[in-house]
């Protein structure tokens, strides 16, 4: 026995081709990001300390930060396009919030391989945990802005706004799972990063952000298909279910929630295998 | 019953010869330059978009070893610690590790906007050590450092020194067994020099091994007990560090001039000597 442990020693343990079975990628990530925790936990700190490190107000900006983005919105909402009814601008901020965070998680994601390659070059830590680390961090920045809305729209809390939890780490999936494609692509062809930022401002205006989504439903000039299509969009489910916890103060529907869930982890899968198999040659491009 | 035996044997040469730590086998890299649609869709084939960076070299680090690794500018030293971390991927031949490895390079990984204290918690944790652990050093790492009240201090207000003894300290602290400096001893002050030279000296009798990236001949000869030379991606030479370096020196005052006295014409660098 003892042998055999020297035999598999000696064989070249470098980068070793593992098989693929699924479900062990899940596996073997969340192995990962436990057994590097603690660089986890200090880039995490690095991340949001930086935003405010220099600044006299210091860690008062996390607050101003989403706060001020609501004021100017607030005003534009009010003041330029208030047609929506009551409280439009609490329906609108719901899915600015949202969409603002979901889309710098992206951007973030995105050039988080590049952004980082001194560490990468200097340290052995697993390179998705670079990835995983701007959906967490914006995720932490998400939750002060959606506590802001809580707040100014207090009456409608109740046992169910538990639920922003729930979709909050819905949120760190969908931005990390387009953060293991789109990091890659951005090592190799720089230019997704700049595409990206056009793609970004079309999906803002085909998310309901300032809209509610039953609008296009009902519009009955669009064909059945499109209006398929525009179901797809994960954010049309996200932001739905942001307002029905924050604007209407009811649980949102479990079922387009779940579905976004479970293809989201699909993706996953996917683009771990993805990831793990490009990864080893990322350093030399960077 | 034949496999046991040789597996046997395999064990017990182990016990006897030190153990190699990390084995270099025909190792070559090559980056691919940039290349924009327009070189991929007219002309440029891939040989030339390709760089060798590295080419053909092959050496044993054994416990214990120091090795020094010299070159000019751009011969790829900084290259070859990099594949020995494992963080580049070879293209052509073996690389085999057998160890903790860190690497030790100067002006990387630290934040410039935290201060000294938290760059030492970002660091250690990047280096896989636990909260606990940095916990436990830090007074260690600091009366190393010795940088007095700009543990506090961010950064950026740090002259190059400062952070280069910071991170020495820091990396030795953790005690990798195969430890990689990267031109760190050349910056600092005499006095750090000196301790820094002492620290190594005490690894080394930890029975770990060290690869140490110079430009100076006389710091290599004081701690190495093995060089290699690289010049273009080649090893030129590898061997005691007295006749390596002497031989270094004499190639740096005109390398032309070596060059055709050696026989070696600049774009087949072969090994001279091996010991």
């Amino acid at each position: 026995m003892g042998q055999s442990e020297v035999f598999i020693k000696n064989i070249d343990t470098y980068h070793k081709n593992v098989t693929i079975k699924i479900g062990q990628k899940m596996l073997r990530f969340v192995k990962e990001i436990w057994e590097n925790r603690h660089a986890l936990r200090s880039q995490f700190y690095v991340n949001i300390k930086t935003t405010v490190a220099t600044t006299r107000l210091g860690l008062l900006w996390w607050l101003l930060d989403p706060l001020l983005l609501m004021l100017i919105y607030y005003f534009v909402v009010k003041v330029i396009f208030d047609r929506g009814g009551p409280n439009y601008h609490l329906f609108a901020l719901c899915g600015i919030v949202t969409w603002q965070s979901f889309s710098r998680s992206i951007t973030l994601c995105t050039s988080s391989l590049t952004s980082n390659a001194g560490l990468i070059k200097q340290a052995s830590v697993p390179m998705v945990l670079y990835v995983i680390i701007s959906p967490l961090v914006q995720v932490f920045f998400y939750l002060i802005g959606l506590a802001i809305i809580m707040i100014w729209n207090w009456p409608v809390l109740g046992i169910q706004t538990i639920g922003v939890f729930i979709l909050a780490f819905l949120m760190i999936l969908i931005s990390f799972t387009a953060g293991l494609f789109l990091s890659i692509f951005e090592v190799y062809i720089r230019d997704t990063g700049k595409l990206l930022s056009y793609v970004l401002r079309f999906g803002f205006y085909i998310s309901p952000i300032l809209y509610s989504p039953d609008r296009i439903y009902e519009i009955s000039s669009i064909p059945d298909y499109a209006k398929t299509l525009y179901s797809l969009n994960p954010m049309v489910h996200f932001i739905t279910a942001v307002r029905d916890l924050l604007f209407f103060g009811r649980m949102f529907d479990y079922l387009p929630i779940m579905i976004t869930f479970g293809v989201t982890l699909c993706i996953m899968q996917i683009g771990l295998v993805f990831f793990r198999r490009v990864s080893p040659y990322v350093p030399k491009m960077i | 019953m034949f496999m046991s035996e040789i597996l046997n044997n395999a064990v017990s040469q182990s016990e006897k010869a030190p153990q190699p730590m990390v084995t270099f086998s025909n190792v070559g890299l090559c980056f691919q330059k940039h290349a924009s649609i327009f070189d991929l869709l007219f002309g440029k084939k891939k040989k030339d978009r390709e760089f060798w960076a590295l080419q053909d070299i092959s050496f044993t680090v054994c416990e214990g070893d120091t090795i020094g690794v010299i070159g000019r500018n751009g011969s790829g030293k900084s290259t070859l610690s990099l594949v020995c971390t494992k963080i580049y991927r070879p293209d052509k031949g073996k690389v085999e590790i057998n160890g903790r490895v860190q690497l030790l390079a100067l002006g990387v990984g630290f934040e410039k906007q935290l201060t000294g204290r938290e760059n030492v918690y970002i660091n250690g944790s990047l280096m896989g050590l636990k909260f606990s652990e940095i916990r436990r050093q830090i007074g260690d790492i600091e009366a190393f450092a010795d940088i007095g009240d700009f543990m506090d201090e961010q950064m950026r207000t740090y002259s190059s020194g400062m952070k280069s003894r910071l991170a020495f300290a820091i990396a030795t602290a953790i005690r990798p067994e195969i430890l990689i400096l990267d031109e760190v001893l050349a910056t600092g002050d005499k006095a750090f020099q000196d301790k820094a030279m002492e620290r190594m000296k005490n690894l080394q009798s930890l029975a770990r091994c060290a690869l140490v990236i110079s430009h100076s001949p006389s710091q290599l000869r004081k701690l190495c007990n093995k060089v290699i030379w690289l010049e273009k991606g080649k090893m030129v030479m590898q061997g005691d560090p007295k006749t390596v370096l002497n031989e270094y020196k004499t190639f740096c005052v005109n390398p032309k001039e070596w060059m055709a006295l050696n026989n070696v014409s600049e774009s087949t660098h072969s090994k001279l000597i091996v010991n």
